[in-house]
């Protein structure tokens, strides 16, 4: 266990255990890789990461409100925050996917493919082309480079919250980057035009 | 059937990547002569854009007709936005109400928490710059108390340690405001000694307050070094919660939500 992952784990121990100050400085030190880690998972809806910026809200009530339960185990701090936040998303995304298969009355009008002058204007954003082409991995490649990348957790933090060794992190990203590479220029060209 | 061998694996390859990964997981730059980690670190730094409302705009045009990108949380839901297109407009304005419906309540507690809230400490978390304004506005007005009952050496703490919040506030507007009224409380409590000869408080002055150093740019992850972990027994940067009512992170600090 680094020295920064002590730390953190007996910052959190004290929070557990119903110390305010720790409590309240828990949640600011962990509440940006939350909503970075929303924002990469959901992505932007209707232009904006308003949602997963509010999925990471309510992921930060619930570690809040688990956090009398959190124990320490010699797991990272950071497999009992991602680990709930990842159930949060989860059901974030079900309730998206949901309402997608609502009925309708009448057949819906056939969409049109022609990108309206907002969506050219909007034509480079990095967060729509990376979702494009994150969703080509594999789930647990992907949740990898976004734990690694937008969380910025280490292999060994990555592997804690995933059930995974830290080689077979290594592995798995090396791999899902390789593919990544393979694959970047067509579907980039591709979302790009 | 057996299943098609696993490449093999080249370790330099995998030490390689492993180090870009820490370095972009830490915000570091890419290097220059690698355009997709270039796209990586770019992507990284578009999620840390907290608190702009603007950061992330990216309605996508439905180009995936015939063809679905694999499932998965990176396209999950990515809901679009202008064009005439009725059946997804209808989704994404349910999917939004669900949403807001899940954690609206919620939310909302934290959006209105003050310093004597429940939520208070999530709140200073979920928006430092609100939570110095609410902060400062505090102790200025405990302050003023402070004057009124004669108790002179705590409003100069009281002072001192709002002149240490507002110090740290960046909306001109709110310190401008609150500028005015501190020097308005240091007019009144060095008035009001002065209407005393200069007698003492009902409590001994305290030692000078250290200024807090104030953060800057987003936070950097949790695992990098010199990350600026809070070391045990060390309250936040600018120490505005700890000497507030904060709750205890039992069952009960959310009675009643959903």
């Amino acid at each position: 266990m680094t020295a920064a992952e002590a730390a953190e784990a007996e910052l959190a121990r004290r929070a557990a255990d119903g110390d305010r100050d720790a409590v309240a400085a828990l949640m600011a030190h962990i509440r940006p890789g939350i909503v970075r880690y929303c924002r990469a998972s959901l992505g932007p809806v209707a232009g904006a990461f308003t949602t997963a910026d509010d999925v990471a809200q309510e992921c930060c009530l619930a570690i809040l409100r688990a956090l009398p339960r959190y124990r320490d185990q010699g797991r990272p701090f950071a497999a009992f925050v991602y680990t709930i936040a990842a159930r949060r998303v989860t059901d974030a995304q079900r309730a998206a996917s949901g309402t997608r298969v609502a009925p309708a009355d009448k057949l819906p009008e056939p969409a049109d493919r022609a990108p309206g002058p907002e969506q050219r204007a909007v034509a480079g954003d990095l967060t729509r082309r990376l979702s494009r082409l994150l969703g080509y991995l594999p789930p647990a490649q992907r949740e990898i480079i976004v734990l690694r990348v937008a969380v910025g957790l280490p292999a060994e933090e990555t592997g804690a919250v995933l059930g995974m060794s830290a080689g077979a992190v290594r592995v798995a990203q090396s791999r899902a980057l390789a593919r990544l590479r393979r694959l970047a220029p067509a579907v980039l060209e591709e979302v790009r035009t | 059937m057996t299943p098609p061998a696993p490449e093999p694996v080249d370790l330099a390859v995998v030490a390689a990547d492993d180090a870009l990964l820490d370095a972009l997981g830490r915000g570091a730059p890419a290097p220059a002569d690698d355009e997709f980690a270039g796209l990586l670190a770019a992507w990284r730094a578009e999620l840390s854009a907290a608190g702009d409302p603007d950061a992330g705009r990216s309605p996508a045009p439905d180009r995936g007709a015939g063809r679905s990108p694999a499932p998965g949380r990176a396209a999950g839901v990515s809901v679009q936005r202008p064009r005439p297109r009725p059946r997804r407009r209808v989704w994404a304005g349910a999917a939004a109400a669900a949403l807001i419906l899940l954690g609206g309540g919620l939310i909302a507690g934290t959006v209105t928490a003050t310093p004597h809230s429940p939520l208070w400490p999530l709140a200073a978390a979920v928006d430092p710059a609100r939570a110095d304004v609410l902060t400062a506005d505090n102790k200025l007005a405990d302050a003023r108390r402070a004057i009124a009952d004669g108790r002179y050496a705590d409003a100069q703490h009281l002072v001192d340690e709002a002149a240490a919040v507002v110090a740290r506030i960046r909306d001109p507007q709110q310190a401008t405001r609150l500028t005015a009224e501190l020097a308005d409380v240091r007019r009144k409590l060095s008035g009001a000694r002065s209407g005393t000869h200069g007698a003492p408080g009902p409590t001994p002055a305290p030692a000078p307050q250290p200024s807090a150093p104030v953060p800057s740019g987003p936070r950097p992850s949790p695992s990098a070094p010199g990350n600026g972990l809070p070391v045990p027994g060390v309250s936040l940067p600018g120490g505005i919660l700890p000497s507030l009512p904060l709750p205890t992170p039992s069952g009960g600090i959310l009675p009643g939500l959903p």
